[in-house]
């Protein structure tokens, strides 16, 4: 024997938010070039160099690429390099209950920004090395490019040769007739 | 001196050997004692004097060169003809620090004395107030409030009362300032500046020139404590706040014509980038680095790299110290500072081949390229 029942079940009201959140870091290096030549020339070699490298030109002297993802600016004195990164996530709750609507969304909020200032974070150190490589590379270019325009300020050039030490490091050899 | 002494007195007079010497308290007394009788006092007296006596005597009894008049002469700083003006001199700060502590040390010992998240509770900055007096004190006390700053760590106490107690010492003593390496920029205090200048004028600067001895160690267990600063900004202003009284320091030794007894910051230094298990900074740049703090304790990497920075300044010390070396070698025989730029080139030549090390750590802590 089966026996009916009429039951009222009232149907929940949803109260919904959203907001978006916003996770910015950003490391910098110091950049130490030796002076070979005057620092106003070893700068312009080193923006040249970059140049070259595909960086462009902003108008007050930065330079700027992008390396996976990040952003990378070489300040305008040149002295320093920054990797900066940013990275945004819609955050949206619901709730039957209105009165808690602010307090879940700050609360989903704080959790997404942790999660993102670990990503951002994450992103920048493992762009980190590629970077240091690239601009070590340039400025290691513009090294020697340095010193043959030093050379040659002394004398005729009659030979240069390049090549690797035991260390791994780059040597040069500028032969100068004096 | 025969002397009876009751519970309360024997406790008073622990404090001051914790104080003096550093010697733990086994007496402990319910009524902590605070109107001392006259040969308590005496007794307590003699041993605050003999204990800053001590100091002076170690630091004075060897015969080295030393500078008087911008003249080179060797002797020992207590040869009557070398130690010219000089007096010390006590003020009742030294007797308020020990019956205050005797009377406030268990109350302050307390946990409950500190405030989660804030430091020591109000009620404990009050006490301190009350133990550590910062006016009108004089070169006496500055050797005994240095040594309190000394002993203080071995006292069972929060770190967060240890630490104000320690910058209470300071505000009230230069040497106490330079052993712990504490910054206080308080209203109403003198600045650290002004402090330094006051030791280093002529009639206070023998306690500079013996006191040298207890720098060297207190330097390095601040130095390696920084990683153990429960948080990063914590470090961050740890590090900036060392910085900054050393930088003040130099100026000061600058400003007063002895750069001759920057001989304790090399000393430092050596010490750091030796090869024994104190050298701190000879260890691979990247581990140093690395023991600042673990990844998941910063907040961002800017955050580490304030850090990573407020740390390089540190080891630019050493660079610092070579440059005022450079331009003081250039003073020529008969010039003003000649005579101490001869102690300091020489002082400094040790430091020569450790000037590498410090170089390639500061560029590693900068990120530096080039």
């Amino acid at each position: 024997m089966s026996r009916g029942y009429r039951i009222r079940w009232a149907q929940p009201v949803w109260h919904n938010a959203s907001t978006t959140v916003e996770s910015g870091d950003a490391i910098s290096m110091d950049v130490g070039i030796l002076e070979i030549l005057p620092e106003s020339e070893m700068l312009a070699l080193l923006r040249e160099r970059l140049a070259g490298e595909g960086w462009t030109k902003d108008e007050d002297g930065s330079m700027r690429t992008t390396i996976r993802g990040v952003d990378v600016t070489l300040a305008a004195d040149g002295r320093t390099v920054t990797a900066s990164a940013t990275a945004t996530q819609g955050v949206s709750v619901r709730t039957t209950q209105q009165g808690e609507l602010s307090e879940r969304l700050g609360r989903a909020s704080e959790g997404a920004k942790r999660q993102l200032s670990e990503k951002v974070a994450t992103q920048i150190i493992g762009a980190e090395a590629e970077i240091r490589e690239k601009v070590q590379g340039a400025l290691q270019r513009v090294y020697v490019e340095a010193l043959r325009r030093k050379a040659a300020s002394m004398g005729e050039i009659e030979s240069v040769l390049e090549g690797v030490g035991d260390d791994g490091e780059l040597e040069l050899t500028i032969k100068v007739k004096v | 001196m025969a002397l009876s002494v009751s519970v309360q007195e024997g406790h008073a007079l622990e404090v001051l050997d914790l104080l003096c010497r550093g010697r733990a308290l086994r007496i402990t007394a319910k009524e902590p004692l605070s109107r001392p009788r006259p040969e308590l006092v005496e007794v307590a007296g003699r041993r605050i004097a003999a204990s800053v006596l001590r100091v002076l005597v170690e630091g004075g009894r060897r015969e080295r060169t030393l500078l008087r008049d911008g003249r080179r002469v060797d002797g020992r700083i207590w040869d009557r003809e070398l130690l010219e003006d000089f007096a010390l001199r006590f003020s009742p700060a030294s007797y308020t620090l020990w019956i205050e502590l005797t009377q406030r040390l268990g109350a302050l010992a307390r946990s409950s004395q500190v405030d989660d998240g804030v430091g020591s509770s109000r009620s404990a900055r009050r006490q301190i107030r009350k133990v550590v007096k910062i006016a009108d004190t004089g070169t006496g006390d500055w050797i005994f409030y240095a040594l309190a700053v000394r002993h203080l760590e071995r006292a069972a106490m929060p770190e967060e009362i240890r630490g104000d107690l320690r910058r209470r010492l300071a505000m009230g003593s230069p040497l106490a300032t330079l052993l712990a390496l504490e910054e206080h920029t308080g209203e109403g205090e003198l600045l650290i500046e002004e402090q330094l200048a006051e030791l280093l004028c002529p009639e206070n600067v023998r306690l500079l020139e013996c006191a040298d001895h207890l720098f060297v160690d207190a330097w390095v267990a601040r130095i390696r404590a920084i990683p153990a600063e429960p948080t990063v900004p914590a470090r961050i202003v740890r590090v900036q706040g060392i910085v900054r009284v050393f930088s003040k320091f130099l100026g000061a030794l600058d400003g007063a014509h002895r750069l001759d007894l920057a001989g304790p910051i090399i000393d430092l230094l050596l010490r750091l980038t030796g090869a024994d298990e104190l050298g701190l900074w000879a260890q691979e740049p990247a581990k140093l680095v690395a023991s600042l703090g673990r990844a998941g304790e910063f907040a961002s990497l800017g955050q580490r790299e304030a850090l990573r920075r407020a740390y390089a300044e540190l080891v630019e010390l050493g660079a610092r110290l070579w440059e005022l070396r450079d331009r003081l070698a250039d003073e020529g025989y008969g010039d003003l500072r000649y005579e101490e730029s001869q102690l300091l080139v020489e002082r400094c030549e040790p430091l020569r081949s450790r000037l590498g090390t410090l170089m390639s750590l500061a560029g590693a802590l900068t990120n530096r390229l080039g």
